[in-house]
């Protein structure tokens, strides 16, 4: 199962670079970031190429980190690429925690990248109808 | 205008006769509670051989911790038939103090807080209404009864419901009010919202303004816009609640009523008394209470007493505006707050790490507290959902221990200070 890096944040000037400045420092690659802020406080998402050697990295750097599951779609980017996957999500009744894309080749492919509340389950299924899901190796290797 | 002349401009020398004879019978009634009488012999000193104000230094202090200590009934001085009432501090168990009344205790407390008002011009053709919190808090009750005891006809409103406040004073033509100064700043936004002049629309004429403390600036900015004469008191309930010490028309300091208390300013670090004049924390003895006589106990306000003599013709000594507690006890919203309970709240709990903070501002007028809390290393797992239910379980933790509602900010492990001490703990950045 494909993991991220989430990490505890304040909403302060300079928390973000002294995360990458950590993951640089511990040779880790970032493929995407997201960050979702709250009453004076966020969370931040990095999606990388080690994961666990990103969270020690960030963990030495005073940040509380959790690596969570997720499931990464490949996708083609054209209008509708995600129109094809949520309604597949909601007819199964999954409850997506989070989500969030990006771009890998403009015009040709797009990754999107869920959390949910049960991740394994998902990654099958969205095989089974016709999706390209990712495996690790695949999406740390981006 | 005086409700006792007597008594209020006594010479200075008979005043100290009567606190000398009163001294001598109040220690040895402190002597039959069961604090006292503990507290006298660890001290060595003997009650009967206090002769009067010349063995004052000789007695020893009494903090709040021993209050709290000997919480309920350790310092109750009286057979428990004779006691009618008591006042308590907010607070759960292990915190609370209590505050005992006799019939004779509640009398002179309404005598006391009677001089007061008619010091400031009050008088019984006056329309009262009342704007402090009534029950445990001893502001509500305190100012009622010697509301009635000057004869204004007295409107026990308590406070909060403004509109309903504004009606009544206009329906009732309310000329005194009492209220804190937060409340008052908060009225006249109301006021302006509402359209109402109270210069034009009302007849209040004097504002009796205590129980937080407020900058001169403030007093103007309340007498300018509520066209009435803002008056400061003094009191807390250890020593019964207001009416301990106000100011007279001159507005020049509050005179403290010597013959029911003896005033002391002492250097909180050497306790030892400072030159006249000089700020200190203050230091009282109750001379009259029966109930719960206390001796010396150190108030930890920090002021000074005015030298000279008031031209109103009170003999009673003046002591200045309080500038600040020699201990970290804050006031947020007139509520008694101490950072050990906000600690107490925080420490049980296994989300939260070691480093905590509050930051007081003052937000229109009224008190905003800000309670940083770090998150645990361990307790975080990814969930913003989950810190956002974590905020809510501190902020109803910390209300419950202290009755005050703050806004709570998650922030990083180790980024806020450990030491403990008000300095670091509390950032205070109210402008009073
Ligand atoms: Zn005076």
């Amino acid at each position: 199962m494909a993991v991220q890096a989430v990490v505890f944040m304040q909403n302060m000037p300079g928390r973000l670079a002294r995360m990458t400045g950590a993951l640089a420092g511990a040779g880790v690659n970032i493929r995407a970031t997201a960050i979702s802020s709250s009453e004076g406080f966020g969370v931040a998402k990095f999606l990388v190429d080690k994961p666990e050697i990103a969270a020690a990295a960030l963990k030495d750097a005073g940040f509380p980190v959790a690596l969570k599951n997720v499931v990464a779609v490949k996708m083609d980017d054209t209008v509708g690429g995600l129109d094809r996957i949520l309604p597949l999500l909601q007819s199964r009744n999954i409850n997506v925690e989070d989500a969030y894309g990006f771009i890998l080749e403009r015009g040709k492919e797009a990754v999107f990248v869920f959390e949910v509340d049960q991740p394994e389950d998902l990654g099958e299924f969205l095989s089974r109808n016709g999706c390209s899901v990712m495996s690790e190796s695949d999406l740390y290797g981006l | 205008m005086f409700w006792d002349k007597e008594k209020e401009t006594m010479p200075r020398e008979g005043l100290e006769a009567l606190q000398s004879a009163r001294l001598r019978d109040v220690v040895r009634r402190a002597a039959k509670s069961p604090f006292y009488k503990k507290k006298f012999a660890e001290a060595g000193v003997d009650p009967e051989t206090v002769r009067g104000l010349e063995d004052l230094r000789k007695l020893p202090f009494t903090v709040k911790q021993d209050l709290r200590d000997w919480f309920p009934y350790g310092l109750v001085a009286v057979d428990m038939k004779d006691v009618v009432r008591l006042h308590a501090s907010s607070g759960t168990t292990g915190k609370s103090t209590a505050v005992f009344y006799s019939r004779a205790d509640i009398d002179n407390w309404a005598d006391m807080v009677a001089r007061c008002m008619a010091m400031t011009g009050a008088n019984n053709s006056d329309v009262f209404q009342n704007m402090t919190g009534y029950g445990m808090f001893t502001g509500g009750l305190g100012m009622h009864f010697g509301a009635e005891r000057l004869g204004m006809l007295t409107i026990p409103m308590g406070a909060g419901n403004t509109k309903w406040q504004m009606a009544n004073m206009k329906m009732y033509g309310s000329t005194v009010i009492h209220i804190t100064p937060s409340y008052a700043l908060h009225l006249c936004e109301e006021f302006a919202a509402e359209g109402i002049d109270p210069k034009r629309d009302l007849k209040i004429r004097i504002a009796l303004v205590g129980a937080e403390p407020y900058s001169e600036g403030t007093r103007r900015k309340l007498e300018g816009f509520l066209g009435a004469s803002v008056f400061n008191s003094y009191g807390l309930s250890e020593m019964n609640g207001p009416g301990v010490a106000f100011e007279c028309v001159e507005k020049n300091g509050m005179h403290l009523w010597e013959d029911h208390y003896i005033l002391e300013i002492v250097d909180p670090k050497t306790l030892e008394p400072v030159a006249e004049g000089e700020r200190g924390e203050i230091v009282m003895t109750t001379l009259t209470r029966e109930a719960m006589p206390i001796i010396r106990y150190r108030v930890r306000d920090l002021t000074s007493i005015l030298p000279g003599d008031c031209p109103c013709g009170r003999t009673h000594r003046r002591i200045d505006r309080i500038t600040g507690r020699s201990d970290d006890m804050l006031i947020i919203k007139g509520v008694n707050v101490f950072p050990s309970q906000i600690e107490d709240a925080l420490m049980t709990m296994t989300e939260v790490g070691g480093g905590w903070q509050i930051e007081l501002t003052r937000v229109e007028g009224a008190d905003h507290i800000v309670v940083n809390v770090e998150v645990a290393d361990s307790f975080f797992r990814g969930d913003i959902k989950e810190l956002n239910r974590l905020r809510k379980t501190i902020q109803g933790a910390i209300k419950d221990e202290t009755l005050v509602t703050p806004e709570v900010r998650l922030v990083e492990p180790n980024t806020l200070p450990r030491s403990v001490g008000k300095a670091v703990r509390v950032i205070d950045k109210r402008q009073i």
